[in-house]
């Protein structure tokens, strides 16, 4: 081919591009968590807003949704509950507020004022157990890691799914030299440290004791204030699962690359998760 | 049943060859053969052809060095030796009957006035160098081009049509759309792993110890496998046979030294290379706490020849480099970092007879990434090695004028390794072991001076896999007219191994292999050409591919902890596609020598859970891409080297909007961003023009010296690498995160 249609027909690939920028489309926006054992949550419904607007979640709260939250059984349902809206522009049950219950299975159903239909659903992780050894001080790097003991938490077709957290109880504590240093940097802040989250971990991960029961180590790193703490573990269910992988990827993409967070809403985005608790409070000296 | 059918195929190849052994003096009649090499130190040139004046009949020399003419008639003949940068040379050969004479030439640098060398071409060299989808990069040019810091070859290799870099802060290679895990990247035959400097700035090829590289960047021949899109072939020098030959150079930010030279029977090559940081790290340490303890990579090439006889070669080469990285920034965090490459190979080459050449190598490689951390009184280890250990047999036969046939194996064990250790949980171990086979066979016919057609079958066996892959290549190459050439190709290639790179830290790289559940990627290859030399120096090529790529396996980026899950689970499997353009124009001839090329690509991904499951651009995409790169010398003493880079913008996911949740996990909230489409939107393009003076001279009258003075980004472009979203900000800010400035660099070499 002569070069000048060779350059011709190259420009013309050039500029025939289809694949083009998509806008911004708001959508609407679910939070809740259910936490085994407790009662059932609030609910959050707000909208995404353009990401070059100011951003107020209060301002993002859409009013006048027909909230609804079903426990189910095989058969598809056992009993609604109603959620009204607070002047805050979050919902809420109305009471009396049930118990979430492990084990179970709930849906949520959501009809908005302009007739957007949500829906989501979510199985709550099986409860488990949490021992601690019975001593309620540890001073902090001087001796062996702290552990705990937690039967395994159930869930259908799979292992349990853990996230570790130490949340501190007194934030007029001192910090860890680490932690210490990095305020000093203004690396992160002091609220952003009050509670230090291990992110996700596989069961297989921990140490098994017995055929029901796990050891849970806490590493020091987790540690960064002084004094009063407490110990959390949570099971936690498939949708929490793949958001909380999601919304962070693993440092194989390249900087400033995102995707958007998995999420199991149908008609919006977010979050419909549960979770089962188990917390022991412990006390760390310097 | 795969161990029956490698033993079938290893048996057919051994037929084969052993045919090859008993026909060859049968059929061979007429054959002149022989090595060329550099006059002045002895060195074979690789690539380097021998024409028979007034046909169009030929051979180019091996990767050691050495051609075969075969089927030629009794009577006179007028051979013509060339090489770029080499004054051709004609000698004159009587073959008369039964005689096979070995014709070993050696040749002259460029025509040499005064001190000045003119660089020339002949058009009748080019024939290898010239075919489809192969560039070469000369080591000279490598060391006169612009660099950051410091020579390199790979980020000379950037500015090919067809291949470029993600960022000033990579040298990685990507080709033809595809990522830098499917280029194959050979050091005197032995695969490296992770070929790079301070954390991806640089490769980790000395450019003092190579003689010659080959890129394969695309529809690569039999003999090369394992990849999916193309090969850079790199080969050290062997040494000077000739006499004692040395050079130091001093650079900002390494310092190099080599030696090389004769013994009795052969030659030897020692090159070194360190970083030179620590005084500025050391000034710098006083005012910022965040300078590491210790920051420096070396890397050593050593290389011995043994010529025992006239037909067996042997070499033991060798090449280790090490990174470090430690540092304790703030209290109660330690990281020390250590990663490089070892590797090692044994080859010797053996004329069975006038025309069946062999090569042996034993190989070995290793490569290993083994951070320690301490932080916040935790410790964490990784121990992450790539352990592969190989022999490869390739045999060369020209039984005549109209084929010439290429045989192999390569076969060898791989043993991948990742073994993390943390406190409590974080502990994780993964090892995959697998031996791997391959054979091919490639016959080159050429049934008149028209046309030739490279035909080429490779089998390729991994245990882990269990199953052969066969892989068919085929060129055709129409020699149209002397000056202009017409080809085509087409092959497949099958993959089985995967790159993860974390935080674009070459350091932290890991490779991961098919298995257990995993298949191998494979793709086929398109290519077409068209090259063109002129009677001035002026060649022009054109070429367009077209790939596929099937059974893409990533590590999932979601993979947040693999721990207990099945393996198949880590990866997300896709597909891929890319096809392009590349126009090259060179000049070889004169005093001002270079070449501008530009590059149409488009580079596209599908997985099944990313953006819709729809395709969208790959992250290697750059859709318009110039390269200018001009030498001129300026005076006897004086030469300068320019290099222009424009590259489209690199496509990026942009965020749209966003969302806000109560994190029951943390009591901050947790700002979500929502994107778009993936890779929809393009960073501004990426320009950039370097420049540098050589000036050579005497050092002290004592030796050859070199002083080089070279500017980077010479009118200090801000080229974005990414950009960086700002929550502390309402809106939120997009922060463009910037590469390189203006850059200067200097350095002083002196020759002995």
């Amino acid at each position: 081919m002569h070069p000048t249609r060779l350059f011709l027909l190259l420009a013309l690939l050039a500029g025939c591009d289809t694949y083009t920028q998509d806008t911004f489309q708001p959508d609407y926006v679910v939070e809740a968590y259910l936490i085994a054992g407790e009662p059932l949550p609030l609910i959050r419904l707000s909208t995404t807003a353009p990401i070059d607007s100011e951003y107020s979640l209060d301002e993002q709260h859409v009013r006048q949704a027909d909230i609804v939250v079903s426990l189910l059984d095989e058969a598809g349902g056992v009993a609604n509950y109603h959620y009204a809206e607070t002047p805050a522009g979050v919902y809420v049950p109305v009471e009396p507020t049930p118990t979430v219950l492990a084990g179970r299975r709930y849906a949520l159903e959501i009809t908005t004022a302009d007739g957007q239909h949500i829906a989501a659903g979510t199985q709550v992780p099986g409860d488990f157990d949490l021992f601690a050894p019975p001593r309620d001080t540890i001073v902090y790097q001087q001796e062996s890691t702290f552990q705990v003991e937690v039967t395994e938490s159930s869930y259908p077709d799979r292992s349990a799914i853990y996230i570790l957290k130490l949340r501190a109880g007194d934030t007029t504590q001192a910090l860890t030299p680490l932690y210490a240093s990095w305020v000093e940097d203004e690396e992160v802040t002091r609220e952003e440290l009050i509670d230090n989250n291990s992110g996700i971990l596989n069961e297989a991960n921990f140490e098994r004791v017995d055929e029901r029961r796990l050891r849970v180590v806490l590493p020091w790193i987790a540690v960064a204030y002084y004094g009063e703490n407490e110990v959390v573990v949570d099971a936690i269910d498939d949708n929490l699962y793949d958001f909380v992988r999601t919304r962070e990827d693993n440092g194989t993409r390249p900087f400033g690359e995102r995707e958007n967070s998995v999420d199991h809403i149908d008609g919006g985005r977010g979050i419909f998760g549960s979770l089962a608790r188990r917390h022991v409070p412990i006390y760390i000296s310097p | 049943m795969p161990k029956n059918i490698m033993k079938r195929c290893s048996i057919v190849i051994i037929t084969l060859v052993c045919s090859m052994l008993c026909t060859a003096e049968v059929l061979a009649q007429g054959t002149i053969h022989g090595y060329v090499t550099d006059a002045s130190s002895g060195e074979t040139l690789l690539m380097a052809n021998v024409v028979i004046a007034g046909t169009a009949q030929g051979a180019a020399t091996n990767t050691v060095g050495y051609y075969m003419l075969s089927g030629l008639t009794e009577g006179d003949y007028i051979l013509s030796f060339s090489y770029v940068g080499y004054t051709t040379q004609r000698v004159p050969v009587s073959l008369r009957a039964g005689s096979n004479p070995r014709i070993d030439i050696a040749l002259q640098l460029d025509r040499v006035v005064g001190e000045e060398v003119i660089v020339t071409a002949d058009r009748e060299e080019e024939e290898e160098r010239t075919r489809l989808g192969v560039n070469r990069m000369p080591a000279q040019l490598v060391m006169q081009l612009p660099a950051v810091f410091e020579a390199d070859l790979f980020r000379s290799l950037h500015l090919l049509p067809g291949i470029k870099a993600s960022s000033d802060f990579s040298s990685g290679l990507l080709i033809r759309g595809g990522s830098p895990d499917q280029t194959l990247i050979l050091l005197d035959r032995t695969t490296v792993y992770n070929p790079s400097h301070f954390f991806g700035l640089f490769s980790s090829f000395n450019p003092d110890a190579i003689k010659d590289v080959q890129v394969f960047k695309g529809s690569y021949p039999a003999r090369y496998g394992g990849r999916l899109g193309s090969v850079v072939d790199i080969y050290n020098k062997d040494g000077n046979r000739e006499r004692m030959a040395g050079a130091v150079s001093l650079g900002l930010l390494a310092s190099r030294a080599s030696i090389e030279g004769p013994f009795k029977h052969g030659s030897w090559m020692f090159a070194a290379r360190r970083s030179t940081l620590e005084p500025i790290l050391s000034a710098l340490r006083s005012s910022d706490d965040g300078i590491p303890d210790a920051f420096y990579f070396y890397d050593i090439n050593a290389k011995i020849n043994l010529d025992a006889g006239p037909k067996n070669r042997f070499s033991l080469a060798s090449y280790a480099g090490l990174d470090k990285l430690s540092m304790s920034p703030v209290p109660d965090f330690r990281m020390d970092l250590p990663y490089g490459n070892r590797t090692g190979s044994f080859i010797w080459t053996h004329l069975f007879s006038h025309n069946l050449f062999a090569t042996y190598a034993l190989t070995g490689s290793r490569y290993f990434s083994n951070p320690d951390l301490s932080i916040g009184g935790s410790p964490f280890s990784r121990r992450n090695e790539v352990t592969d250990l190989g022999f490869k047999a390739d045999l060369e036969y020209a039984p005549g004028e109209r084929h010439h046939l290429e045989a192999g194996l390569w076969a060898g064990d791989l043993t991948l390794e990742l073994r993390d250790r943390g406190e409590g949980e974080g502990n994780f171990d993964l090892r995959t072991r697998s031996a791997y086979s391959s054979a091919y066979l490639q016959d080159t016919w050429r049934p008149n001076t028209f046309w030739s057609l490279k035909t080429g079958l490779r089998a390729q066996w991994y245990a882990s896999d269990e199953a052969i892959r066969l892989e068919p290549r085929v060129t055709v190459d129409a020699f149209i007219t002397p000056n202009l050439r017409a080809q085509a190709a087409y092959g497949r290639y099958y993959q089985h191994l995967t790159l993860a790179s974390f935080f674009a830290i070459s350091a932290m790289d890991i490779w991961l292999a098919a298995g257990d559940g995993v298949p191998p990627a494979w793709g086929d290859q398109f290519g077409l050409g068209i090259k063109t030399t002129s009677s001035h120096g002026y060649r022009l090529e054109i070429e367009g591919y077209a790939r596929t790529m099937n059974d893409l396996f990533e590590l999932d980026p979601n993979l947040q902890d693999p721990v207990g899950l099945p393996y198949a689970s880590y990866f997300r499997n896709g597909e891929g596609k890319a096809y392009g353009a590349e126009i090259m124009l060179e000049k070889t001839e004169g005093p001002l020598s270079g070449f501008v090329a530009y590059t149409y690509s488009r580079s596209w991904r599908r997985f099944p859970d990313a953006n819709g499951g729809d395709y969208f651009p790959s992250r290697y995409e750059r859709v318009h891409d110039l390269n200018l790169v001009m030498q001129y010398r300026l005076s006897r003493r004086w030469q300068t080297t320019l290099a222009f880079v424009y590259a489209g913008g690199q496509p990026y996911t942009r965020a749209l909007g966003r969302a806000q949740y109560q994190d029951p996990f943390n009591s901050v909230p947790f700002d979500d961003i929502i994107v778009g489409r993936t890779n929809a939107s393009r960073l501004p393009g990426y320009h950039r023009l370097d420049i540098g003076f050589t000036r050579k001279g005497r050092f002290f009258g004592l030796a050859e010296s070199e002083f080089q003075i070279q500017a980077i980004n010479l009118y200090n472009r801000r080229n974005v690498w990414f950009y960086d979203y700002d929550f502390e900000q309402n809106p939120v800010v997009s922060d463009p995160v910037q590469m390189l400035p203006l850059l200067p660099n200097a350095s002083l070499t002196v020759k002995f």
